[in-house]
Order: structure tokens, then C-alpha cells, then sequence
């Protein structure tokens, strides 16, 4: 990839929540890169450091008591983790966005969603407040809402029609990048599909790059070029959907695919992974996944596995692979 | 909205008439002949008895209670049996000053109790945080007339600041301001501090993080507001807390407000100035209720919104605001 | 089979209460209240043996005199021993906001879950009946009450608990009601069981929690509403002790003796202090979710 292609790179990102019961290492040393239009999904259980990763990005961990420990994010080449507070306030809103997990509370109760939408703008374009209103109510429309709903509050919508306007929100300033944190996961299955088509034809028609966190392998199969799979804070496994689907390698990600109900293939039965995920204050030690892991070698309990490549841009992080 | 309202004055009514009921009857079974007391120890019994006649003491307590209500919706509240002046007169010329107090009580109260809980919820964990919290603690916990008496020990007995009693001029107001709204302050506070907190942890907070918006921005417009909702009912229930500490603490600094004319009355079994009293108090109440269930929908949009519609969705509300108004009342306390 | 079933039954409950201690007792200021709360209740108890005189032995010899080893907290004007009239005036103050409290709770919560279970006509009734006696600013109902049954501790202690009905009876009425549409309750009722009985056996278990933190934090609010009246001369009167009258005593002799207004205000001070902390915990602890 070319260096002028790239949009964002994170190296060695190590985020922290430190608690009165001790240190969370949420996030825990993890690599990616994203171009320009691309898509990517980061996948993983509750509590796997995917949120965290996000709001890193953004520049919004709850701090105290979360803080990045180590690492770096660039976007477009600068480092977003040196940025002053005014620099990260212009990025946010303008060059990349977050679309936050529950649409039934991402909006402002009290304040209309036209309002909220014309906000984001007034920030960003010197416009006037009529301007703005006006394009507001463009991108109203282009979510699928008709601009005359703009004076209504939030608790007039649906859940989905909610979620088409939080993502009219993260769209209104085209920005290069939106981060997508579980954008579907509170709304119903047949207005999660909805959304979903809605936000991969805007991005097309946009060129906007997503960075689109879920726990549903079949979304990312639906949407993204590039996946990476995330456990206990690490990037276990990482690469193109045919890399990771076709070829997988890491035991989470088998694991994964194993537990998902699927209609092609006939399986007796589903194979859940065993076992819970580790508490994140008391990671084990060596390979974090060792205690869950069915191909668990001695050595697995001792040695933390490195990033390794298997084939070009497929990255695994397990001994079995080195 | 108009609808709303004119419903709401309508609906204080059936209330208004109950507390007059319920104070008429307490003071019915209250001991004591107030024939006897005017005419005092030395009248004799035929002349007891014809003053009891002529003031319809005799009557049955309905046909006294409905006299007393007719001559309440001609505006008369009955005649005061120590001055002999009209009820009504006695007590226009004492609402003003206790009004007066209540209301620069719960101004100065929302002034310090709001912004202090809001920085106290913004900068949780340090210093500020637990200085406030052990102010509002101590501010619940103490008597607001002891308060009242140290102020006074303190400003008036040792310094010789600020003048102890009688309220001729501004400087009269200061300390029963302080020692009345002592604890309206830290209830306030300690609202104003929580529902902040529980609004900043809102994602429509991050949202508004998240398109750029300045911090202080998101504090004052998107979570202030939000939070204002609770306050709000914290308020309403301060002030009615506010006229109670008027009344005790009139006595300490011996204003002459309606507190001390009903404690006044009721020690000198002065009925119908007492019943006059407490229903002047209560209407001022359920005013102070009205006017800030009017705010809220003022704040929010969801409650607005249902104002419109059917009867049967205003009903369910009315619960709901009740019963959020309950917790957040028990909250505060 | 049937035995298994309320062992069991036992144990769960049992542990709930081991869970709520468990968190409670690591909150140290809720622990603080409640080494506070004990030390009064021993001083109450035990007043007789802690008071160094009777609480209403009068020596003109020691009127008005400042606090010395003789008389801790010095003396009034008939000679009394302020601090002695302090530690007996813990057993009225406890007394009447313990009693008083249970009485508004008693009736509160009666009437409560029957306006919360019944609803319709009942919860109209009993709830306007609410909105009346709410509508009353509550000092001033306090003080009407008090005025009725004339002054004196049994005049506080009706006065407190009437005044303090309103508000359990809110607070129960709207645990009820969540608890009534729960599963369970359709269960009980499904299977013929009575109201009195879903009442006692299923809801009032369920709605314990919010009735217990009430009423801590409601204590504390009727000691303050009993020294209010009893210092405007309408609750309790002397020679019995009480902090508030003591208050109202103290008033007259402010300007030259002021540590008379001293102890007593201490004294009410650290007693809702600690009922307010140990019931800020309780609700914390009974309640985790509240709490982070």
C-alpha cells in the first residue's frame, strides 16, 4: 500500500482504564492500517477492546480514568495522539465521525434533529444558520427522511429512523473516515439490513473510509474488504475477508465461525468456544487465549505469540503460527 | 397549552377544598373555648353562652364548615379573635414579607446550589467534589434555626456585622437568607451534581463530542439542559421547604411574617387566623407547583409533545412526572 | 419436596442480606454512620447510668455556669446540667423519630400497596388524599396537628408520623406498582392465591428495599421535624429534655451564656448525620446499580 494512500495507521495502541480494582488493559499493543475508502470490520466479544480502540481514535476516552499508554495514530501522516485539544476538537465532526452503539440514546432529547444535525455544520462550514438548516435538511433527505420532519424531536422517531439520523450526523460534514461502533446491533433484523445498505451506498457515493465495529461475522462479510478480529485488547487475527474466512488460522477466529449458525453448511450442532473471556484487570499470562484455546501447546501459557504473517497482509498472533 | 394550564388551575380545586377540610376539622377538635378566651377568665357563663350562640360555635361542624367555605368564596376568611380585624387583612399584611424571604431563599439558593453541584459533577474525584459533598452533607444535617442561632452568636453577638432581628432593611435579610436556605442549598446541590452526573455519562454527550462541539458547549447546552429536568423538581419541592424554614426561623429573628402570626395564633387559640394561615401557605404551594410542572414542559420537548395529544396519554404522564418527581425527591433527601 | 423448596428459599435470602452487609461494610462513611447511630442508641439505653445528674435536678447554686469538669457542657438557669439533659434528651429524640417514623411508615405503606395493587377508584382516592396532606406545607401541618392535640411529645409524635405519611405512601405505591406486573405476581394469581396474600407474601418482600431506605433517611427527617416544633414551643415541653426545646431555652440566654445553643444543636446535628450516612450507604448497597 502506498504511503499517500493511507488514511490511518495505528501502531502499537495501548489503552488503560486505571480503577480503584486495579488496571484494565483494554486495548493492548494493536497494529492496523486503513486506505482511503476503505472499509475494515473489527470484530470481537463484549469486552474485547473494540469500543476503546474507537474512542481512542476519536480522541474520547473517558480519561480519568482511561488513558492511552503507548502508541501511535496517524491520520493522513500526523499523530493524532499529539494533537492539541483544539486541533483533535476541528478533526472531530469534520474529518472523521462516530456513530455510537444505541440510537435510542445518541440524541439530544430536548433538542430537534434538525437542530443537531445543523449543529455538526455550523461547526465546521461558515455557513449561516439558514444555510446550514438547508443543508441539514439535504442530508436529512439523503438518509431517507423527509426534511420537513427536521423540527421533530428524537422521541418522535423509530429506532431506526433514529439511526439514520445519527448517521446524517456523522455524514453531514463528509468526513473521511466514520467510525461505526455495533451501528445495527439495537435495531430490529429487518431494519439493521436496512441501515446497513444504507450506510455502504452513502460511503460509496461518498468515498468515505469506515472503520465498522461488530460482533456479527455476517455483516462484515456483507460490508467490509478488510477484517480484524480482536480478543482480550489484541488483534488476534487480521486481513482481507478472503484471508480471514477462507483461510483462517487463529483458534478465536475458528472458534468464531464455529459457533455461528449457518445454513450451507450442515453441522449437527454449534461449537461454542469454551470458557468466558479473561477479566481484563487479570489477563493470563503468555497467549491470552490459552485457557480457551483447543490447540492450547505448553509453550502457549508461557510465550506472548508476535504478529506474524502467514501470506501477504494476513497477520496471526499465535505460536502455532510463528 | 392554554388548555393545559386552565385544566391544571382546575384540578388545584378539589385539593384546595381538601386542606381546607382537613385544617378546618383539626382545628374543630382543637380543646378550648374561644368564647371563653375573648371574653376572657372573669365573663360568666350566660355571657359565654350567648357569644357562643352569636358566633355560631353551637352549630353542627358541617354547617360551620360550609358557612366558613361560602364566606371563603366571597373572600371572607372570618374574623380574627384577638384584633378583631378581618382574617384576610391580617394576613395580606404578613404574606408579602414571608413571600418575600421564600422567594430570595430559593433564588439564592438555585443561584449557589446549581453551579456549584455542576462543577462538583464536572470535576468528580477532586477536591472541589468532596469539599461540596461534605458541605451539602452537613447542610442537610444541620437544624436550619440552630444554624440560624450561630449565624446569629457569630454575625450579630460576636462581630456586630449584621443586625439579629426585626427586617427594616437588606442588611435584615442576610442572615435569615442564609440559615433558612442552608438546606435547600445542599439538597440543590446535591441534585444538581447527580443528575449532572448521570446526564455527562449520556452517548448523546459523546455525540455531541464527537461532531466537534466545544466542551463547554456540550456542559451548558446539550447536558445542563438535560439535567435541569430533576433540578427542576428539586426546586419546586425546596420551596415549599423554603416557607417551612420561613416559618421556624421567623421566630428567630422575629420577623413579622405569617410564620410567626400562626404560630402566634395558635398559641393564643386564635382559630380562624390559623386556618386563614395555613390555607394562604398551601395555595401559595400548589401555585409554586403549578408554575414549575409549566417549566418542565417548557424544558422538554416529550412532555410538551404529550400536552397535545389525547387526555388518556396527559394522564399517564401526569403519573409518570409524579412518580419521577418522588424518586428524584427521595434521591435529593 | 416441599421442604427442599423453602430451604432453599432460605438460603437465597439469606445470602442476599449477607451480600447487602457485604457491600455496605465497605463503605466506610456509611460505617462511620453507623458506629454513631450505635453509640447513641447505648447512650439512650443506658442514659441513666451515663448522665452524671437527673436530668431535672435543679441547683441554684450552678445556675448559668460555663462548661468545667463539674458540668461538661456547663449549666442553665435553674442549674441544670446541660450535659446530662443532652444525653437523656437522645431518648426522646430517638424515641419519637423511631416511633413516629414506624407509625407514618406503618400507614404509609398500608395504604401504599393498596392504591399501587388495586389501582382505578382506590389509588385515585388514597391518592388525592395524598396530594392533600402533601398540599400542606409539612411544618405547617405539623404544627397544626400539634396545635390540636396541644403541646407535648405525644402531640410531636402524631404530628411527625401523620406528616410523614404522604410520602411513604408515594414511594410504596410506585414500588407496587412496578412489582405488580411482574411475572411472579400473575403466577401467584393464576394460581388462585388472595390479595392479602400476593400482597404480604410477594410484593411487600419486593419492595422492602426502597421502604428500608426511606425510612433511615426518614428518621433523621423527623428528629429534625420534632426539634423544629419543640423549639417553637409546640412539641415537646420541659422539664423534659429535648434538643430542640433545650435550643429554644438556650435563645433567650444567647447573647451572654452562648454555649447553651451549643451542645444540644451538636448533638441533633450528629444524629441526622448519621442516620443520613448509614441510609446513603444502605441505598447504595441495597441498590448497586445506582451507585457506579
Amino acid at each position: 500500500m502506498e504511503t499517500k494512500n493511507k488514511l490511518l495507521e495505528v501502531k502499537d495502541l495501548s489503552i488503560h482504564y486505571f480503577t480503584d480494582e486495579g488496571v484494565v488493559r483494554a486495548v493492548n499493543n494493536i497494529d492496523f492500517e486503513l486506505a482511503r475508502g476503505e472499509t475494515m470490520g473489527l470484530v470481537g466479544e463484549t469486552g474485547a477492546g473494540k469500543t476503546t480502540t474507537a474512542r481512542g481514535i476519536m480522541g474520547l476516552v473517558p480519561n480519568p480514568p482511561g488513558r492511552v499508554v503507548s502508541g501511535e495514530i496517524l491520520f493522513e501522516g500526523k499523530d493524532l495522539l499529539n494533537a492539541s485539544k483544539l486541533q483533535m476538537r476541528l478533526h472531530r465532526g469534520k474529518d472523521f465521525s462516530m456513530i455510537f452503539q444505541d440510537p435510542m440514546t445518541s440524541l439530544n432529547p430536548i433538542l430537534t434533529v434538525g437542530d443537531q444535525i445543523a449543529e455538526v455544520i455550523r461547526l465546521h462550514e461558515k455557513l449561516s444558520h439558514k444555510d446550514a438548516n438547508r443543508k441539514a435538511a439535504e442530508i436529512l433527505e439523503m438518509v431517507g427522511i423527509p426534511a420537513e420532519r427536521m423540527s421533530e424531536y428524537p422521541h418522535q422517531f423509530s429506532g431506526g429512523m433514529k439511526q439514520r439520523v445519527v448517521i446524517a450526523i456523522a455524514l453531514a460534514c463528509s468526513p473521511k473516515l466514520i467510525i461505526a461502533d455495533e451501528p445495527t446491533t439495537a435495531l430490529d433484523v429487518t431494519i439493521q439490513a436496512q441501515v446497513l445498505e444504507l450506510m455502504r451506498d452513502l460511503q460509496e457515493k461518498l468515498g468515505t473510509a469506515m472503520l465498522l465495529i461488530t460482533h456479527d461475522l455476517g455483516v462484515v462479510a456483507d460490508t467490509c474488504n478488510k477484517v480484524a478480529i480482536m480478543y482480550a485488547g489484541q488483534i488476534v487475527e487480521m486481513g482481507s475477508l478472503e484471508n480471514v474466512y477462507d483461510n483462517t488460522k487463529h483458534p478465536y477466529t475458528k472458534g468464531l465461525f464455529g459457533s455461528l449458525p449457518s445454513l450451507s453448511i450442515k453441522s449437527k450442532r454449534l461449537v461454542p468456544i469454551d470458557g468466558l473471556m479473561p477479566d481484563p484487570v487479570d489477563l493470563p499470562s503468555g497467549c491470552p487465549f490459552h485457557p480457551r484455546c483447543p490447540d492450547c501447546m505448553e509453550s502457549c501459557k508461557s510465550r506472548m505469540p508476535v504478529k506474524t504473517e502467514v501470506s501477504p497482509g494476513h497477520y496471526v498472533r499465535c505460536l502455532r503460527c510463528e | 397549552m392554554l388548555r393545559y394550564i386552565a385544566k391544571r388551575i382546575f384540578l388545584m380545586i378539589p385539593v384546595l377544598l381538601g386542606i381546607s377540610f382537613v385544617i378546618f376539622l383539626l382545628m374543630y377538635f382543637t380543646p378550648g373555648d374561644p368564647a371563653q378566651m375573648i371574653l376572657g377568665d372573669l365573663a360568666t357563663k350566660e355571657e359565654v353562652e350567648a357569644l357562643r350562640e352569636e358566633m355560631g360555635l353551637n352549630d353542627s361542624f358541617f354547617e360551620r364548615y360550609f358557612r366558613y367555605m361560602g364566606d371563603l368564596l366571597k373572600g371572607d376568611l372570618g374574623t380574627s379573635y384577638t384584633t378583631k380585624l378581618p382574617v384576610w387583612d391580617e394576613i395580606s399584611a404578613r404574606l408579602p414579607v414571608t413571600a418575600k424571604v421564600a422567594f430570595f431563599v430559593i433564588v439564592f439558593a438555585v443561584l449557589i446550589g446549581v453551579p456549584i453541584g455542576i462543577l462538583s459533577a464536572v470535576r468528580q474525584y477532586t477536591i472541589i467534589d468532596s469539599i461540596t459533598r461534605v458541605m451539602a452533607l452537613l447542610g442537610i444535617t444541620m437544624p436550619s434555626f440552630w444554624f440560624a442561632l450561630l449565624l446569629v452568636l457569630l454575625f450579630s453577638v460576636k462581630l456586630g456585622w449584621l443586625p439579629a432581628s426585626g427586617l427594616y432593611g437588606p442588611a435584615y435579610y442576610v442572615l435569615p437568607i442564609i440559615s433558612i436556605s442552608a438546606a435547600s442549598v445542599a439538597i440543590i446541590t446535591r441534585t444538581a451534581r447527580s443528575s449532572m452526573l448521570e446526564v455527562i455519562r449520556q452517548d448523546y454527550i459523546d455525540t455531541a463530542r464527537a461532531k466537534g462541539q466545544k466542551e463547554r458547549v456540550v456542559l451548558f447546552k446539550h447536558a445542563l439542559l438535560n439535567a435541569l429536568i430533576p433540578i427542576l423538581t428539586v426546586v419546586g419541592i425546596q420551596f415549599a421547604g423554603s416557607l417551612g424554614g420561613a416559618v421556624v426561623n421567623e421566630q428567630v429573628f422575629a420577623i413579622p411574617g405569617i410564620g410567626k402570626l400562626m404560630v402566634d395564633a395558635i398559641k393564643a387559640r386564635n382559630y380562624p387566623l390559623v386556618t386563614g394561615s395555613v390555607l394562604v401557605l398551601s395555595l401559595l404551594q400548589s401555585l409554586v407547583n403549578l408554575f414549575i410542572d409549566l417549566l418542565y414542559a417548557f424544558v422538554d420537548p416529550r412532555i410538551r409533545s404529550q400536552y397535545s395529544r389525547s387526555k388518556k396519554k396527559t394522564k399517564a404522564l401526569n403519573g409518570a412526572v409524579t412518580a419521577g418527581a418522588g424518586t428524584a425527591a427521595g434521591k435529593g433527601e | 419436596m416441599k421442604k427442599k423448596g423453602t430451604e432453599q428459599g432460605h438460603i437465597k435470602k439469606r445470602s442476599q442480606f449477607q451480600e447487602t452487609w457485604k457491600r455496605l461494610s465497605k463503605n466506610r462513611l456509611a460505617m462511620v454512620g453507623l458506629a454513631i447511630l450505635a453509640i447513641l442508641v447505648i447512650t439512650a439505653i443506658f442514659a441513666d447510668l451515663i448522665a452524671p445528674y437527673p436530668y431535672d435536678e435543679q441547683d441554684y447554686m450552678a445556675t448559668l455556669q460555663s462548661p468545667s469538669w463539674e458540668h461538661l457542657m456547663g449549666t442553665d438557669e435553674y442549674g441544670r446540667d446541660i450535659f446530662s439533659r443532652v444525653v437523656y434528651g437522645s431518648r426522646t429524640s430517638l424515641y419519637v423519630g423511631f416511633i413516629s417514623l414506624m407509625g407514618g411508615a406503618l400507614i404509609g405503606c398500608i395504604f401504599g400497596a393498596i392504591a399501587g395493587f388495586f389501582g382505578g377508584k382506590t389509588d385515585n382516592i388514597i391518592m388525592r388524599t395524598c396530594d392533600v396532606l402533601h398540599g400542606i406545607p409539612q411544618i405547617v401541618l405539623a404544627i397544626a396537628i400539634a396545635s390540636t392535640i396541644g403541646p407535648g411529645i405525644t402531640s410531636a409524635l402524631i404530628a411527625v408520623a401523620v406528616s410523614s405519611v404522604p410520602n411513604f405512601a408515594r414511594v410504596v405505591r410506585a414500588a407496587t406498582m412496578t412489582v405488580r406486573d411482574q411475572e411472579y405476581v400473575e403466577a401467584s394469581q393464576s394460581l388462585g392465591g388472595n390479595n392479602t396474600h400476593i400482597i404480604v407474601r410477594h410484593i411487600f418482600p419486593n419492595i422492602l428495599a426502597p421502604i428500608i431506605v426511606q425510612a433511615t433517611l426518614g428518621i433523621g427527617k423527623s428528629i429534625l421535624l420534632c426539634a423544629s416544633l419543640s423549639f417553637l414551643g409546640l412539641g415537646v415541653q420541659p422539664p423534659m429534655p429535648e434538643w430542640g426545646s433545650m435550643l429554644s431555652n438556650a435563645r433567650t440566654f444567647m447573647r451572654d451564656y452562648s454555649y447553651m445553643v451549643i451542645s444540644p444543636g451538636i448533638a441533633i446535628m450528629l444524629t441526622v448525620l448519621a442516620l443520613n450516612l448509614f441510609g446513603d450507604g444502605l441505598r447504595d448497597a441495597l441498590d448497586p446499580k445506582l451507585k457506579k
